[in-house]
C-alpha cells in the first residue's frame, strides 16, 4: 500500500508540473484532468470511495469539461507567441518555502489519536480500560460496517453541516458574481 | 501469497470479467445489426440479408472491413491526442458493466456464495455516473485534435449539450437512489422487490426524465447533433477505419448500459415479474437465477427496442431546442421530482 501511495504521489506531482510547465493550454489541461483522477485514485486508497467518486465526477468530469471548453475558445497562437515572464517566480518560491515549513511543522507536532485494535485490547491492563477499548472497537465495527456514501452523509449533516452550508453559500455569492459579470445590461 | 489468494483478488474477478464481456460484445454488435433490420422494417425495407441467414454475419463483416481500412492521421491534427480520443469514447460504457447486478446470487451446494456481478460495491450507481462523465472527453478531444474547424464546431455543440443533460440525468437517478436508500444496484432491485411495485411508477417524472437525458447523452436521435450524420458535420469528420467505428461501438455500448441501468432502475431488475422471487429463490436457487438473467435481458430489450423506434419515428431538433429542452424543462422537472419523491418517501414509502 505504502508502494502505491508514493507511486501515486509521484504521478500526481508530474501531472502539477506538467500543468504548470506545458506551453500549450491544452496540454495542461489534460495533465490537470489527469491529476485528478490520480487524487481520485488516492482517495479509494485510504478507502474514501464517496469522495473518490465525488472526485472523478465533479473536477473531471464536470469543471474539467468547462476548463477545456474554455481552452477551446482561447486564441492558442497569441498565446505561444507570447514571452512568457519569471518576475513572480521568486516571491512565489519563498512564499511557498514558507508554507511548506509551516505544514510540515504542523504535521510533525500534531498528535495522532491511537486506534483501538485487537492488540491494545489484549494488552489492556485493567478491566475498565479493556471494557472502554471493547466499546470502541465495536463501534469502530459498526462504522466500518456501514455503507461509506451513508458515513459521509451522516457526517455531512451532523459534525459539518454549518461549514457545509458555509461553502454553499459561498457557491451561491460566486455564481451570483458570474451571472452579474456575464450579463450584458445591470 | 498462495493459489487461493491470487484466485480470489485476480482469477476469479478476471473471469467474472471475461464471462461478462463476451455476451457484452457480442449485444453491441448485434444491436448494429438488430437497428438496421428493425429501422428497415419501419421503413417498409428489408436491411442487410445478405451476409449469412438472416444477415446475422454482418456486423462481423463490417467490423473486418473496418479494420483493414486505412487509418488516416490529419497532417494538421496531434497526432497522440487524435489517437487516444476514441479510447476515452468506448471505455466507460464498457467499465460501466462491472457494477450492474445479474441475478440472485448462486449458492453452491458447499455454502459458497457466487454473485452475479463483477463488482458490487456500495457505490454503485455513482460509480457509473463518474465514469459516464469522463466518456465527454473523447468527442472534446476528437474535435480538438482533428486540426480542422467543423470537427471543433462539432464537439463544442456535443459538449454543451452532453454537460446540459447530465444534470437532469443525475438529478433523475438520484431519486431512484433516496427512494431505494443506497447506490449500490442489488439494494435498489431488493428494494423494488420489498415495495411490491416498480419504481417505474412511484418514479414517473424520474423515468420519464432518465428516458430522454439517456437519448441525449447517448448522442442518438433525436439528439444526435454531435454527428448530424445526414447534414451537419460532426466531431468524427477527420475519422476513418476503426477509430471511427470505435465510436459507434462506444454508442452501441452505451445505449446498452443505459438500457441495463433503466432496467435495474425502474423496472425491477432482474425480479421475474407477477412471480414472488424470494418464494421461488428458496425453493429453487439456480431456477430463479437463470429466469431472472432472462427476465432482465428481455426488460432491457424493451428499452433498447424504444431507443430504436424513436429513431424511427422522430426528426431531429434544433440546437436551440435541444438546449431549451436541457435546461429549461428537464432541469426544473427533475428538480420538482425530487422534491415530491422526498416527500412520498417521507409520508408514505416508509
Amino acid at each position: 500500500m505504502a508502494i502505491l501511495w508514493v507511486l501515486l504521489a509521484i504521478f500526481i506531482a508530474a501531472c502539477a508540473l506538467g500543468v504548470v510547465l506545458s506551453r500549450s493550454p491544452i496540454t495542461s489541461a489534460l495533465s490537470l484532468l489527469i491529476g485528478f483522477v490520480g487524487v481520485g485514485v488516492l482517495y479509494l486508497c485510504l478507502k474514501a470511495e464517496f469522495v473518490a467518486a465525488v472526485q472523478v465526477l465533479v473536477y473531471a468530469g464536470g469543471i474539467m469539461v468547462l476548463y477545456v471548453i474554455g481552452v477551446m475558445f482561447t486564441d492558442s497562437e497569441a498565446l505561444r507567441l507570447n514571452r512568457q515572464t519569471h518576475m513572480q517566480a521568486w516571491p512565489a518560491f519563498f512564499i511557498i518555502l514558507v508554507l511548506f515549513a509551516w505544514m510540515g511543522h504542523k504535521l510533525y507536532h500534531a498528535e495522532y489519536k491511537a486506534v483501538p485494535s485487537a492488540v491494545t485490547v489484549a494488552v489492556a491492563a485493567t478491566p475498565e480500560e479493556e471494557a472502554k477499548t471493547r466499546l470502541a472497537l465495536e463501534a469502530k465495527a459498526a462504522l466500518a460496517h456501514d455503507t461509506n456514501p451513508r458515513q459521509v452523509s451522516v457526517a455531512l449533516f451532523s459534525d459539518f453541516l454549518y461549514p457545509f452550508e458555509a461553502a454553499s453559500v459561498l457557491l451561491a455569492v460566486a455564481v451570483l458574481g458570474g451571472i452579474f459579470l456575464a450579463k450584458k445590461e445591470v | 501469497m498462495d493459489f487461493a489468494t491470487i484466485m480470489q483478488y485476480a482469477g476469479w474477478p478476471l473471469i467474472k470479467i471475461v464471462i461478462l464481456l463476451i455476451p457484452v460484445f457480442t449485444v453491441v454488435a448485434y444491436m448494429v445489426w438488430f437497428e438496421r433490420r428493425l429501422l428497415a422494417f419501419f421503413q417498409s425495407r428489408l436491411g442487410p440479408n445478405r451476409v449469412g441467414p438472416l444477415g446475422l454475419i454482418q456486423p462481423i463483416a463490417d467490423g473486418l472491413k473496418l479494420f483493414l481500412k486505412e487509418d488516416l492521421v490529419p497532417m494538421n491534427s496531434r497526432p497522440f491526442l487524435f489517437k487516444i480520443a476514441p479510447i476515452f469514447a468506448f471505455f466507460p460504457a464498457f467499465v460501466g458493466f462491472a457494477i450492474v447486478s445479474w441475478a440472485l446470487p448462486w449458492v453452491t451446494p458447499s455454502g459458497k456464495v457466487h454473485p452475479f456481478v463483477v463488482a458490487d460495491v456500495d457505490l454503485g450507481i455513482l460509480f457509473v455516473l463518474a465514469l459516464s462523465s469522463l466518456s465527454i472527453f473523447g468527442i472534446i478531444l476528437a474535435g480538438w485534435s482533428s486540426g480542422s474547424k467543423y470537427p471543433l464546431f462539432g464537439s463544442l455543440r456535443s459538449a454543451s449539450q452532453m454537460l446540459a443533460y447530465e444534470v437532469p440525468m443525475t438529478l433523475s437517478v438520484v431519486a431512484v437512489v433516496l427512494l431505494a436508500g443506497s447506490f449500490r444496484l442489488s439494494d435498489i432491485v431488493a428494494a423494488q422487490e420489498k415495495l411490491g411495485w416498480y419504481y417505474l411508477f412511484p418514479g414517473i417524472l424520474a423515468f420519464g426524465v432518465y428516458l430522454v437525458s439517456a437519448v441525449a447523452e447517448s448522442n442518438r436521435v433525436p439528439f444526435d447533433l454531435p454527428e448530424g450524420e445526414s447534414e451537419i458535420i460532426g466531431f468524427h469528420t477527420e475519422y476513418s477505419g476503426m477509430r471511427f467505428a470505435w465510436y459507434f461501438v462506444g454508442e452501441y455500448a452505451n445505449v446498452t448500459l443505459i438500457s441495463v441501468l433503466g432496467t435495474t432502475m425502474f423496472l425491477g431488475g432482474y425480479d421475474i415479474p407477477f412471480v414472488n422471487d424470494a418464494a421461488l429463490y428458496a425453493a429453487h436457487p439456480e431456477l430463479t437465477s437463470v429466469l431472472g438473467v432472462c427476465a432482465f435481458a428481455a426488460k432491457a430489450a424493451l428499452f433498447a427496442v424504444f431507443f430504436i423506434w424513436i429513431r424511427a419515428t422522430w426528426p431531429r431538433y434544433r440546437y436551440d431546442q435541444l438546449l431549451k429542452i436541457g435546461w429549461i424543462v428537464l432541469l426544473p422537472i427533475a428538480l420538482a421530482n425530487l422534491v415530491l419523491v422526498a416527500l412520498l418517501k417521507l409520508w408514505l414509502l416508509r
